[in-house]
């Protein structure tokens, strides 16, 4: 399997998701990346029939319960963070024509939730909690997660392509060489898409 | 975390950067050799996309040695961070290659020496006790590390508390940026105990 970063063609844009963005794209002509996970997570969804992708950059696992919080991005808390970034994956594989199958054809990457710090004694682990938080939110919205690199004590980039030939994710840790974490199968889209 | 700082207490937050860093460049030059001098530190409220920003950018590589210091109500993480080439200038000034194991080494001790100087300060200062606990030290992309000290201090991704210096040697291009975190729930408390609450 070719990795997606050699079929993109040059006019490929590359579209950062800060900390706390979610985004979507449904083409290959527009590349997500999200850089600097450390105990944050890079939660990517995937529409298996139309390569429609979104990946959304999870801070922490829920909001604060005092406070604004009305100007944190719609990917800063995985609570809410995971449906928002599912609606948005089938929305833009499905237009208007929304079906309820959709859903099953979803599924999920994720990158991130490194410990960074020893923690404080008495507190779990930021990292830990971020896997945790958004696992459960995956699970109750249905989607399988299909390749995960977690935890450790570095830091990742994450690069979500989308596109019905080229989906794919690739995750990169500060001296290593980037590597292919998942790329759709043909046979996979074909089943999925008939 | 209060979500604005009053002028009077950034000023005194500042200050605690200030004599921090300053106790720290005197006991630097002593352990180096070398004169350090010391910037004006700053103390704003931005949100973190910003803040990253603010300290360099998320994809920059850097070296950075991280210490907790404090005791059981009030606590904050103090680090330091060097792009690569200073780190292994400052580490050359001993003679020592930034990437051994006594490179490490070097970091963890200059680590050591800032959080000992803001303890100590910050003892004066409080009146409260500041234990300082071993080092982290890390190379990583300056996104990963300061995205996580802020989960780590904070849940509020809008209202991240930035105190900085920088720290320079005078006759050699070795800088650090010194970072100093308080964490959020002992804030009200750190700053009732500098008067300005």
């Amino acid at each position: 399997m070719t990795p997606a970063s050699h079929t993109a063609s040059p006019e490929t844009v590359e579209t950062q998701v800060r900390i706390g963005d979610l985004r979507v794209t449904a083409t290959a002509s527009e590349r997500l990346i999200t850089v600097g996970l450390g105990s944050c997570i890079g939660v990517a969804v995937i529409d298996e029939g139309t390569g429609a992708a979104g990946l959304a950059h999870v801070f922490l696992p829920v909001a604060p319960s005092t406070g604004a919080k009305a100007g944190a991005g719609a990917g800063t808390y995985a609570e809410t963070a995971v449906p928002e970034l599912v609606r948005q994956v089938i929305a833009a594989a499905t237009g208007p024509r929304r079906t309820t199958r959709t859903s099953s054809r979803l599924v999920a990457i994720i990158a991130g939730g490194a410990r960074m710090f020893a923690s404080r004694p008495g507190t779990a682990d930021v990292g830990e909690r971020n896997i945790a938080a958004v696992e459960g939110a995956l699970r109750a919205a249905g989607v399988r997660i299909v390749a995960t690199d977690v935890g450790g004590s570095h830091g990742r980039t994450m690069r979500v392509s989308a596109g019905t030939d080229a989906a794919a994710v690739t995750v990169r840790q500060v001296g290593s060489p980037e590597r292919e974490l998942w790329a759709m199968r043909s046979e996979t889209r074909a089943a999925r898409a008939a | 975390m209060p979500e604005q700082f009053t002028e009077l207490q950034l000023d005194a937050l500042r200050e605690v950067a200030n004599t921090g860093s300053g106790h720290a460049a005197g006991d630097l030059s002593e352990m180096l050799g070398h004169s350090f001098e010391i910037s004006v530190p700053r103390a704003v409220v931005t949100d973190l996309p910003q803040a990253v920003d603010m300290l360099g950018g998320s994809d920059n590589d850097v070296s950075a040695v991280a210490i907790r210091v404090g005791g059981d109500d009030v606590e904050a993480m103090l680090v330091a961070m060097f792009t690569p080439a200073q780190a292994a200038n400052l580490c050359g000034l001993l003679g020592i290659d930034a990437d051994s194991d006594m490179g490490r080494s070097v970091l963890q001790e200059v680590g050591n020496v800032l959080a000992c100087a803001y303890a100590n300060v910050l003892a004066e200062m409080s009146g409260l006790t500041w234990e300082v606990h071993p080092p982290d030290v890390l190379i990583d992309m300056l996104g990963s590390i300061v995205t996580s000290l802020a989960a780590a201090t904070t849940r509020d991704i809008e209202h991240v508390l930035v105190i900085d210096s920088r720290l320079a040697v005078n006759d050699a291009d070795a800088e650090m940026s010194v970072l100093f975190v308080p964490y959020d729930d002992g804030i009200d408390q750190l700053l009732q105990r500098l008067g300005v609450a």
